[in-house]
Formats: C-alpha cells, structure tokens, sequence
C-alpha cells in the first residue's frame, strides 16, 4: 500500500515537464517585461533632477562662487542641484534617498589645489546610481577638455603676441614650460575623484541586492504552475481520507512536504542552466560572487523554498480552482515583492513602507537570501521564515478543514 | 452483526441539523435514507464516516461506540462521496495502490470485488481520460477496498447509465449477501428498490417509510 505523499510525489513527476515548460514561458515573458521597464526607467532617469550634497570644506570665496555658477549659469543646473550640509546630514540624506550622493571636500581643498596640490574630494552615492557616476564623469571630463583647449588657445595667443612683437626667439621656451604647466595642472586633475560606494542594504553591492530581489521573485513564482494541482474545488479525496483516518494535518503535510520537494528541484532544473548559460553568454557574470558564496547562496534558497511552499498551498486553499488560485497567487507575489523591494530599493519607499516591508513574508525571505552576502549579516530573518512557514501551514490547513467541513456538512 | 444510531445531534451554528436520529440496521440488509436537499442526509453519512464530529450521541456496532475508537471505525466504515475522490493525473491502479496492497489488489482484481465492478478493464488509464461511469466505478473500489462491513453511500450512483448502476448494484448485492449493511442517501427511485428498509429525515428526526414503489406518495411524505 502506498502513502498519500509517494503518491503526491509521482502525481508532481508526471506533470513535471508541463510544470518546467509553464515556468520557462513564464519567466521568459517576465524578463522582456522586466527588460521594457529597466529600458523605460533609464530613459527616465536620464531626464531626472538629482539632488547632490555638499560636505566638508567650502568656506572658500571661490568655491562658493562655483558653486553659485553651477546652480545659474552651467548647463547642469538642469539635471544637478547642489546643497551645502553636514556629512552626517548627507549621509542620513543618502540612506533615507532624498539625495543621490554627496561631495566630501577636503580641508584647504581650493587653496591646495590652486597650489598645484591633489588632495581627492570623495564622491558618495548608494551605489543604486550608475547614471549620476557616469553623469559626473562625463561632466569632468567636459571641464577638463574646456580647460587642455583654452589652455592651448591661449599659450598660441601668447605665442602670436610674442612674435608680433619680435620676441618668440627668446621666449618660447617660456611658453613651452608655461603650456606644460597647464597640461600638468590639467591631468591632475583627472585623479581628483574619487567614488565610494556605500551600498543599498545591509553592505550589499547593487548587483548583490538586486540578485536576492530577482531570485526572490523567481522562487516565489515557480509556484505559480503547481495552481493546477493543488487548487480543486473537488475535495472527496480529502474526506475519503479523512474517513480511512488519514487527518487533514497528515494530509496537508504530505502535500507539503511533495511540494516543497518538487519545487527544489524546478528551481536547481531552471536556476542551474540558467547560471551555465549566464556564464556562456558573458564569463565575468557570475565573477560577482566566489564558488564558496554561489555555495552559500543557494544554500538559503532551501528554508525560503520550505516558506513560499506553504503560502503556495495557503493561496491555492483560499483560490478554490484554478483561475482564481493562478490569479490571486500571481498578484500576491507580485505586490509582496514589489513593496519588499525585489523591484526597487527599499529605501526607496517611504519610512512606513519600510517599515512594513521588514514585517512582510517576502521582506523576512529576502533578508534571508541576503545573508550570504550581506556583510555581519545576522541569522535573525530564518527565525522569520520558519514563523511565516509554520503560520501559512496552520492557515491553509484551517482553511482545508473548514472548507471540508463546510463541504459536508453546509451542502448537506 | 448489527450497527445502531442512537440520539444523534448536530448543529450548525444555532442551526439544529439532526436533532434526534436513531435508528438500527441488521446486518445483510440495505437501508435507504430519503429527504429533501438540505434537511441533512449527507450531515448525518459525513458524521458516521467520521468526516464531522457529531453534538451528541453515539454509533454502536456491537455495543461498542465507534465515535470514540476512530481507528476501529476507519476500518468497519467504508465511504463512498459525492464526488470522485481520485487523483487525476494517475492511472486507476495507481489510484488503488493508495487504499490497499499490491497483493490485495491483485487477488480482487482476479476475482473479487475490483473484478466486480469492471476495475480491470481499464487500469492503466489516466483518471483523467476516464468517463463519468469508469470514475464512479473506480471511486467505489477506492472506498471500499479495506473490505468494510458498513457502506456508506452518498449519492454514489448519480448521472450513472444503467450498465455502471448494475455493476454497483451487483456489487451491493454480493456484500448484502456477505452480510454487511449499506447506508444509501438517493433521490433515485432505481436505488430505493435495492434497499430493505427505508427512512425519511425531516425536520432533523428520521421516520420509517414504508416504500411501496408509489413515487407520489413519497413526495408527499418529504
């Protein structure tokens, strides 16, 4: 005689092929969708304004003045706008992203370098904000090309008033020196930035945060093809076997338990090529993080796995049938990791947003998934994902009884 | 052997289902129970397989109350739902190998009640490719496979052509005559002609009924 979980198990393998066809037509369709919306996000950043800090040192007349030309007069006063502050003003401004980074101006900063001295002002973002750093950059290099052409123009000026003046023998070699003076100062100037990087979340790169948002996203939705399992709206079964003394607790665990395996083994069939062909398709790809934390990784997919399994089956309960199960899993997920940041930063939302978003089933898998690569992360989000594993479990398996319940006994 | 129904009670809410229901069945006979939709035929089945907890009062078989040994009762109870409790996506022998061993299957197979109700035709096919009738058929072997003294069966037959209800009835026949007792809620006037005695549930009470074929008279007495 076999048990309701072997048999759970071999009715999953013979769907498996439909259920690993549903999931890769799925995904490809959320990766050009989620493509068309990082296409239409970064064409409006383009056109955004940022909003840059200015810390340290800037009691000097000549730098205020800049600062003042910038924010008029340069064409950049269009998409920059520069205000003066504490640093640890800023660097609360920049946590909180209501700037996109701050300037550190070193002490003596102006009179050194008009010394021909290089000290390096620091150029803090949150590393979310690729366009900013290549829009400085850009800027930079704009100026320095402005400086090396009117330094040229004017050692040629110089140059053609000395030999209208009958001197140009004698002089040159002033002008040379002059000429390399400017081009010295000018490439110097190319080392004066530095950018530092303080991360997203928890230390994470933006690559790193952005891995745990999409691979939440990804486990949390291969779930989706199971609705044609798990949602019935035929529970006979499930009396039957309530009848023969199989309880509706052994029974939801047994379905559990089949799921859950099922769903490691969807997620090594289409995270495994996945990760081959990432690294077929571009080698540094997965140079991101090293085996040992690829290793890790992957490790803590298995108690978030244990935890979406059983809000799969709670929302399968709760839909009835297929359409409204497949529905109603489908916007759940969506909007859980949207508000849990797999979408966006985080710190991107307001305070209580944030707020929520720790408390969220999908906030407490993402901290999860972060903990390997998250610096001095602590194991406090498992304790979160085996509370919300256990709470989905008792709430689908009160919804099962009281629909059977219901079932027989309303209809009656 | 024989099983008794004594004082059962079930609310749901304020709302009394079965308010007093008992009654005996002897064994080798078959006992029809009729009513209305709502007035808690399948309550009262549901509650006997075990599926519901009653209010109050007991189900006796040899004087022994099944409510309080559930494993014993698992065993003497077999239930046959309203609808098909199968897994689709597997063949009917698959199906089975979840109600009894391999070894039991293939002596009923061979000669027993799974050969009965026509199982062996068609083992190998998925539930999902199978007719209304072969799911009924198959859905009754599931349910009776632990070989149950007491059936219970609750609209079992129903949308059923006349080919499949024979072989279920033949199949009910035999366990008369082996001497186990059948509970059967129906509407059909073709089941109520299997059965030996017959009661009406009203108003939470069940009422002898004494079937004479007189369909008329059996409206008028719901």
């Amino acid at each position: 005689m076999r048990t309701y979980f072997s048999l759970q198990c071999k009715r999953v393998m013979k769907v498996f092929p439909f259920i690993l066809i549903v999931t890769v037509v799925l995904f490809a369709a959320l990766a050009v969708m989620l493509s068309g919306l990082m296409s239409a996000y970064n064409n409006s950043e383009k056109n955004a304004v940022f909003k840059v800090g200015i810390t340290g040192d800037t009691d000097n007349e000549m730098l205020q003045m800049a600062i003042v030309a910038f924010q008029s007069f340069d064409e950049s006063r269009f998409s920059v706008e520069f205000v003066e502050m504490e640093q640890t003003v800023a660097e609360a401004a920049l946590q909180k992203g209501t700037i996109s980074a701050y300037l550190e101006l070193p002490e003596d900063f102006v009179e050194k370098a008009m010394r021909g001295e290089v000290e390096p002002m620091y150029y803090v973002t949150s590393a979310g904000a690729d366009n900013i750093v290549n829009m400085f950059k850009n800027e930079i290099t704009s100026l320095v090309t402005d400086v090396v052409v009117s330094s040229q123009q004017g050692s040629f000026g110089l140059q053609e008033a000395l030999d209208d003046n009958d001197v140009a023998g004698k002089h040159g070699e002033w002008v040379n020196a002059l000429a390399i003076e400017y081009v010295n100062l000018v490439l110097k100037r190319t080392e004066a930035i530095t950018v530092n990087e303080l991360g997203i979340s928890e230390g994470m790169r933006t690559v790193e945060y952005y891995l745990c948002g999409m691979t939440l996203l990804f486990l949390m939705l291969l779930g989706l093809p199971f609705v044609a399992i798990y949602a019935r709206q035929d529970r006979s079964l499930n009396v039957l076997l309530l009848s023969r003394g199989v309880s509706g607790f052994r029974q939801l665990f047994d379905e559990w338990l089949s799921h859950f395996l099922s769903l490691l083994c969807l997620a090594a069939a289409v995270f495994v090529p996945l990760l081959a062909f990432s690294a077929t398709a571009d080698p540094t790809a997965l140079q991101m993080l090293s085996t040992h934390e690829w290793l890790t990784y992957t490790l803590f997919f298995i108690p978030v796995l244990a935890m979406v399994s059983a809000f799969n089956l709670f929302i399968f309960e709760i839909g009835g049938n297929v359409v409204s199960g497949a529905l109603l899993h489908f916007f759940a997920v969506l909007c859980m990791c949207y508000v849990s940041g797999c979408f966006y930063p985080v710190y991107a939302f307001p305070h209580a947003v944030q707020t929520l978003e720790r408390f969220l089933p999908t906030g407490v898998a993402r901290e999860t998934l972060a903990i390997a690569l998250a610096e001095g992360a602590d194991l406090r989000p498992l304790i979160g994902v085996a509370v919300y594993a256990v709470a989905f479990f008792a709430a689908a398996w009160l919804v099962r009884m009281h629909t059977l319940h219901r079932r027989e006994g309303g209809t009656a | 052997m024989k099983i008794e129904i004594r004082n059962i009670r079930k609310n749901y809410g304020k709302q009394p289902v079965l308010k007093d229901v008992s009654f005996t069945v002897e064994g080798g006979k078959c006992v029809g129970i009729l009513g209305g939709n709502g007035c808690g035929k399948s309550t009262l089945l549901s509650i006997l397989a075990g599926i519901q907890s009653a209010d109050g009062g007991a189900f006796l078989y040899e004087d022994k109350d099944l409510f309080t040994y559930p494993r014993q009762r698992a065993q003497l109870v077999g239930y046959v739902p309203q609808g098909t409790p199968l897994i689709e996506e597997l063949t009917a022998k698959d199906n089975l190998s979840l109600w009894c061993s391999k070894e039991k299957m293939e002596k009923e197979l061979q000669n027993g009640v799974f050969k009965l109700l026509g199982l062996d035709e068609f083992l190998k096919v998925p539930v999902s490719k199978m007719s209304g009738g072969m799911k009924k058929r198959l859905s009754i072997g599931c349910s009776i496979a632990h070989d149950p003294p007491i059936l219970l069966l609750d609209e079992a037959m129903a949308a059923l052509d006349i080919s499949c209800k024979q072989k279920i009835f033949d199949y009910i026949g035999a366990h008369k005559r082996r001497g186990g007792i059948v509970l059967l809620v129906t509407h059909d006037v073709m089941e109520l002609e299997l059965c030996d005695e017959w009661y009406i549930l009203k108003n939470g009470m069940v009422h002898p009924f004494d079937y004479t074929g007189d369909t008329a008279e059996l409206v008028r007495s719901f």
